[in-house]
C-alpha cells in the first residue's frame, strides 16, 4: 500500500473467545491499515465483529476468555500484539481514545461530569512523561475548555451536573470531550449515534466532522448504518462474520460494490423514493461462530456461491486501484 | 430532602408502635394469667394483684394496650424481679457496654469485609477468591458462641495473649464516665493504659460477634463489585487509561458501597441480637447478658424491655442508613 | 425411549435425535446446571455434608455404640474420659458417650430445622402471594406487619417468646417458627409482584383464567426456585438458632442430646475437658456449612440474578 507509514495496522488477526458452548472463532484473518489522519468506517451487521476488532486491539476484551489465535497488531510501527497491560494502558490513555454507543450507561452515575472529566485529564497527564502536572484549577480550566470544544451548552453548570441530569446528546458530547482530553492520534467511535434521536444524531455527526477537520486525528467509525459512515469517511471496510470482505473508497464502494455481501448491504438501505423491494436484503442470518462455514464464511447465504466457495478461503485481492475484496468471483471464478 | 427525612421519621414512629403491639401480644399469648407471668414464678398472690392493678390487667384488651403503650413511650418498661430495679434503669446502665461492643465488631466487619469483598471480585474464580469465600462461608456457619469459646480456649488459655472476659481487669478502675463508653472515656481522660486494657478485652468478643456480619459484607460487596465492574462506565474509565487501582477502589467501590451499606444497616440489628450469645460467653456486662439472665430466671419484663430496645435501635440504624443512601446516590437525592 | 415414541418414529436412534432436537434448549440448560454445580467444589462439598448428615438422621440409632446414653444414662465411673477407641469423642460429666449424643443430636436438630422451615413456609408463602396479588390496604397491612417482625433480630424475638412460654424444645420450635415466616412473605411478595406484570400472566388473565388458576399454574411454579434456595439456607440457620437457644438454656433441656445444650454444659469443663464442647460445636458448624454451601450452589444454578442477596 502506498502513502505514509500506517498508524494502525492489523495483519491476519484472528481472535477466539471461550464460552460454555465451545470456542467462538470471532475474528478470522482480519487485515487492514489506517494512515495518520485518515477517516475510515467499518460497517456490517450487528454481531459481525466490528466492535470486538477495535476493542481487542486496545485491550478492552478480557483475556481469558479471549485469545489471539494468530496475526499481529502494530501501532505507529510498534508491534503491540503481546504488549503488557501497562503498555496498552499508555496507548489507550494517550494515543488512542474511544467513544461508545450508549451514552446513558458509559458515564458513572455517582460522579459529576466535572469529576469524571478531570479524572480522565489527570490519568492522561500521569501517562505522559512530558506533561507538567496540573493543579486542580488548571485541570478544571482544561475540562471546561474541552466541554466548550464539543459545544456543550453552559459548560460551567454541566461541570457540576450528574450524568442523569444531562440529555443523551449532551452525555455523548461529554464522552467525546473525555476522548479528546489526551489529544489522541486515533479516535475510535463505536456506533456513536445509534442510541440517539435522529436530530441529535445529525448534531453529533457534525461535531465529529468538525473535530476531524480541525484536529487532524485518524478516526475509525464503527456502524451498522451505511449512511452514518458515508457521511464522514473517505474509506469503508465491510465486515462479515469476523472477516473483512471489502475495503474501498466511499464513492467507489457505493458506485461499484464488488463483494456479493456488500451489494446486498447496499440494496438493503431503504430509499426515500419508496422502492421497498430492496429491503428484502440478504436471506439467512449470521452463521454460528463455533463451527463457522468452511471456505468463504458468507457462502451459505450467497446467491452466487459455487463449489469452490465452500472449500477454499478467498484471497484478498486488489480488484481496482485501492479497492480490495475477498471473493472467488474476482479470483478465477467459483467453478 | 427534609420532607423525605420527615416521612422516614414518621414511618419509624409507626414501626415502633407496631413493635410495641407485637410485644404486647406476645405477653398475652402466654398460657395462664398475664399478671402472674409478669410477677414471676415466686410471686405471692398479693404481688400478682398489685401488678394486675398497676397495669390494668383486668381491663379490656385495648385499654390494656393503651396503658402498656403509654407506659413504654414514657420510658416505663416495668420492674425486674431479679435486680429489683426499674428495667429502664437497668437497660440504660447496660446499654453502653453493648453499644461499644457492637460498634467495634461492626468496624472490624467493615474494615475487613469490604477489602476482602473487593479482592474477591477482582480475582474472581481464582485462588484468592476461593480462599475468601471459605472465610466468608465459615463465618456464617460457625456458631458465634462456639467461636467465642474457641477464641477463649486458644487465644486466652493456650496462648495467653488476651484476657478471657469482662470489660477491664478486676483491679482496674473504670475511667470517670463522660460518654460511658470505656474506650472513648479512657481516651478523653488520657488514660492510655486503661484504653489499651479495654481494647485487649473487647477484641475477642468483637471478633466472635462480627463473624456473620463479616460474611454478609464480603458476599454483598463481592457480588456488587462484580456487577459494577461489568458496567459500561468501567469500560469508559479503562478506555481512557485510568489505572486499574483507581477504577476498582474509587469508581467501582463507590457504586458497590450503596448496596453494601444497606447490608451493614441490616446487620446492626442482627449484631445486637448476637449479643445475647456472645456477652454470656465473655461475661460482657451488656443488655444481651441481661436479657438472657432475665429470661432464664423467668423474669419477664426485662426481656421485653431489652427486645424493645434492640428492635428500636435496629430501626434507628436503618433510618440513618436510608438517609445516608440519598447522600451517596445523587439520583435518589433528587427523587427525594 | 418409551414404546409410544418408538411406534411413531421408525428408527429409535432417529427418534432419540429427534427428541433431543425438540428439547434442545431444555437439555442445554440442564447440562449447564449440572456443569455449573459439579464444577463448583463448594457446592459439591455442601451436597456431600448435607447427605452425610441426612444419612446419620436415618441410620443414627442403629449405628451408635451406646444408644441408651442419649436418654441420660448415668455412668459416673467413666465420666469425662478423653477420646479413645471405645468413646471416639470422649465422655461427658455423667459418663455418657459424646459420639453417641452428637450423632443422635443430628435427629433433634434436623427435626427442629424441618419443622421451623415448614411452618414458616405454610404461613409465609400464602401471605406473600395474597399481598402480592391483592394490593391496597391488605397488602399494606401484611407487609407492614412483616416489616415490624423483620425489624427485630429473630433470635431476640424468639428469646422473648420462649421467656413467656417457658424453656423447652417445643416452645423453642414454636418461637423460631413465629419469627421465621416474615422472610418468606417478603420473598414471595416481591416475586409475585414481578410475575403479576409478566406478559404470560396478562395473557392468561386475558383468556379468562381465574385467580386460583393463575396462582397455581403461573405464580407458584415460578416461586419454587427461590423458595428451594431460601429453604436450604434457612434449614442451616434454623438449626443454628435452635442450638443458640439451647446454649442459652432456653431450648432443648439436658439430658436431651441437643448440640447447643451440650456445649452450654461443656463450656464449664474447658479447657481441661476440651472434647466435651468441641465435637457438638463441630457438628453444628458442619451442618450449617453444608446447608449454606448447598443453598449457594442451588442459587447459582436456579436463580443466578439474585446471587448478591
Amino acid at each position: 500500500m502506498a502513502g505514509p507509514a500506517p498508524l494502525l495496522e492489523l495483519r491476519d488477526y484472528s481472535l477466539s473467545i471461550d464460552s460454555f458452548d465451545g470456542r467462538l472463532q470471532v475474528l478470522d484473518g482480519v487485515s487492514f491499515s489506517i494512515a495518520p489522519g485518515e477517516v475510515v468506517g467499518i460497517v456490517g451487521e450487528t454481531g459481525c465483529g466490528k466492535s470486538i476488532t477495535v476493542k481487542s486491539v486496545i485491550g478492552l476484551v478480557p483475556s481469558p476468555p479471549a485469545k489471539v489465535e494468530s496475526g499481529t497488531v502494530s501501532f505507529d510501527g510498534r508491534d503491540i500484539t503481546a504488549a503488557g497491560e501497562s503498555a496498552i494502558r499508555r496507548l489507550r490513555g494517550r494515543e488512542v481514545a474511544m467513544i461508545f454507543q450508549d451514552p446513558m450507561t458509559y458515564l458513572n452515575p455517582l460522579f459529576t461530569v466535572g469529576q469524571q472529566l478531570s479524572d480522565v485529564i489527570r490519568a492522561k497527564e500521569a501517562l505522559d512523561p512530558a506533561a507538567a502536572p496540573r493543579t486542580r484549577a488548571e485541570r478544571r480550566a482544561k475540562a471546561l475548555a474541552l466541554l466548550g470544544q464539543v459545544h456543550l451548552p453552559d459548560p460551567e453548570r454541566q461541570f457540576e451536573s450528574y450524568p442523569h441530569q444531562l440529555s443523551g446528546g449532551m452525555r455523548q458530547r461529554v464522552l467525546i470531550a473525555m476522548a479528546l482530553a489526551g489529544s489522541p492520534r486515533l479516535l475510535i467511535a463505536d456506533e456513536p449515534t445509534t442510541a440517539l434521536d435522529v436530530t441529535i444524531q445529525a448534531q453529533i455527526l457534525d461535531l465529529v466532522k468538525e473535530l476531524v477537520e480541525t484536529l487532524g486525528m485518524a478516526v475509525i467509525i464503527i456502524s451498522h448504518d451505511l449512511g452514518v459512515v458515508a457521511a464522514l469517511c473517505r474509506r469503508i471496510l465491510v465486515m462479515y462474520a469476523g472477516t473483512i470482505v471489502e475495503d474501498a473508497g466511499t464513492a467507489d464502494l457505493f458506485e461499484n460494490p464488488r463483494h456479493p455481501y456488500t451489494r446486498g448491504l447496499l440494496a438493503a438501505i431503504p430509499r426515500l423514493d419508496g422502492s421497498v423491494t430492496s429491503l428484502s436484503g440478504i436471506p439467512g442470518s449470521i452463521p454460528n461462530f463455533i463451527e463457522p462455514p468452511q471456505g468463504c464464511r458468507f457462502h451459505p447465504r450467497c446467491a452466487q456461491a459455487g463449489a469452490r466457495c465452500g472449500r477454499e478461503r478467498p484471497r484478498n485481492l486488489e480488484v481496482a486501484p485501492d479497492h480490495w475484496t475477498a471473493c472467488h468471483l474476482f479470483d478465477g471464478g467459483v467453478e | 430532602m427534609a420532607l423525605f427525612v420527615l416521612k422516614r421519621a414518621l414511618l419509624l414512629g409507626l414501626m415502633l408502635i407496631g413493635l410495641i403491639l407485637i410485644m404486647f401480644t406476645i405477653s398475652h399469648v402466654a398460657p395462664g394469667d398475664p399478671a402472674a407471668v409478669a410477677a414471676g414464678p415466686d410471686a405471692t398472690r398479693e404481688m400478682v394483684e398489685v401488678i394486675r392493678e398497676e397495669y390494668g390487667l383486668d381491663e379490656p384488651l385495648p385499654v390494656q394496650f393503651w396503658i402498656y403503650l403509654t407506659n413504654v413511650l414514657q420510658g416505663d418498661l416495668g420492674r425486674s424481679i431479679r435486680t429489683t430495679r426499674d428495667v429502664t434503669h437497668d437497660l440504660l446502665r447496660y446499654f453502653p457496654a453493648t453499644f461499644e461492643l457492637v460498634m467495634v465488631a461492626m468496624l472490624l466487619a467493615v474494615l475487613i469485609g469490604v477489602p476482602l469483598g473487593m479482592l474477591a471480585a477482582v480475582f474472581r474464580d481464582r485462588g484468592l477468591d476461593h480462599a475468601i469465600r471459605l472465610v466468608s462461608v465459615s463465618s456464617v456457619a460457625l456458631p458465634m458462641f462456639w467461636l467465642g469459646l474457641l477464641l477463649q480456649f486458644f487465644i486466652s488459655l493456650k496462648l495467653g495473649w488476651l484476657p478471657l472476659g469482662g470489660q477491664l481487669g478486676l483491679l482496674t478502675e473504670r475511667p470517670p464516665p463522660i460518654t460511658h463508653l470505656i474506650l472513648v472515656d479512657a481516651l478523653l481522660r488520657g488514660q492510655f493504659d486503661v484504653f489499651r486494657e479495654a481494647l485487649a478485652h473487647i477484641i475477642l468478643p468483637a471478633i466472635a460477634l462480627s463473624a456473620p456480619a463479616l460474611a454478609a459484607i464480603i458476599r454483598v460487596n463481592r457480588a456488587e463489585m462484580i456487577e459494577v465492574l461489568h458496567q459500561d462506565f468501567i469500560v469508559t474509565a479503562r478506555a481512557h487509561g485510568i489505572s486499574q487501582f483507581r477504577i476498582v477502589a474509587v469508581y467501582a467501590l463507590r457504586n458497590a458501597m450503596i448496596p453494601t451499606l444497606a447490608m451493614i444497616g441490616l446487620r446492626f440489628g442482627w449484631m445486637l441480637g448476637g449479643t445475647v450469645l456472645v456477652e454470656g460467653v465473655f461475661d460482657w456486662p451488656g443488655i444481651g447478658l441481661y436479657a438472657v439472665q432475665s429470661a432464664v430466671n423467668s423474669d419477664f419484663q426485662p426481656v421485653m424491655g431489652a427486645t424493645l430496645l434492640i428492635g428500636f435501635s435496629f430501626m434507628l440504624a436503618n433510618f440513618m442508613i436510608d438517609i445516608a443512601y440519598g447522600w451517596l446516590d445523587p439520583r435518589l437525592r433528587e427523587a427525594q | 425411549m418409551s414404546a409410544g415414541s418408538e411406534a411413531t418414529t421408525p428408527a429409535p436412534r432417529r427418534g432419540l435425535a429427534d427428541w433431543r432436537q425438540r428439547h434442545a434448549s431444555t437439555l442445554r440448560s440442564l447440562r449447564l446446571y449440572a456443569h455449573t454445580f459439579s464444577r463448583s467444589v463448594s457446592s459439591m462439598l455442601g451436597l456431600g455434608l448435607v447427605l452425610l448428615f441426612f444419612l446419620l438422621v436415618l441410620i443414627g440409632p442403629w449405628i451408635v455404640p451406646f444408644p441408651e446414653d442419649a436418654r441420660g444414662a448415668v455412668n459416673l465411673d467413666i465420666k469425662l474420659q478423653a477420646p479413645d477407641a471405645t468413646h471416639w469423642f470422649g465422655t461427658d460429666e455423667v459418663g455418657n458417650d459424646i459420639f453417641t449424643r452428637v450423632v443422635l443430636g443430628t435427629r433433634v436438630s434436623f427435626q427442629i430445622g424441618l419443622i421451623v422451615v415448614a411452618i414458616a413456609l405454610v404461613i409465609g408463602v400464602p401471605l406473600g402471594i395474597v399481598a402480592g396479588l391483592a394490593g391496597g390496604w391488605l397488602r399494606e397491612t401484611i407487609m407492614r406487619v412483616t416489616d415490624v417482625f423483620l425489624s427485630v433480630p429473630g433470635l431476640v424475638l424468639a428469646l422473648a417468646v420462649v421467656a413467656v412460654l417457658g424453656p423447652g424444645i417445643l416452645n423453642a420450635i414454636l418461637a423460631l417458627a413465629l419469627v421465621w415466616w416474615p422472610g418468606y412473605v417478603r420473598l414471595i411478595e416481591s416475586k409475585t409482584l414481578a410475575l403479576k406484570s409478566e406478559p404470560f400472566v396478562d395473557a392468561a388473565r386475558a383468556v379468562g383464567a381465574g385467580t386460583a388458576r393463575i396462582v397455581f399454574l403461573h405464580i407458584l411454579p415460578n416461586c419454587v426456585s427461590p423458595i428451594v434456595v431460601k429453604a436450604s439456607m434457612d434449614m442451616g440457620l434454623a438449626i443454628l438458632a435452635a442450638a443458640s437457644l439451647g446454649f442459652i438454656g432456653l431450648g432443648a433441656q439436658p439430658p436431651h442430646p441437643e448440640w447447643g445444650a451440650m456445649i452450654s454444659i461443656g463450656r464449664h469443663y474447658l479447657p481441661d475437658f476440651w472434647w466435651y464442647s468441641t465435637f457438638p460445636g463441630l457438628a453444628i458448624y458442619l451442618t450449617v456449612l453444608g446447608f449454606n454451601l448447598l443453598g449457594d450452589g442451588l442459587r447459582d444454578i436456579l436463580d443466578p440474578k439474585t446471587r448478591s442477596r
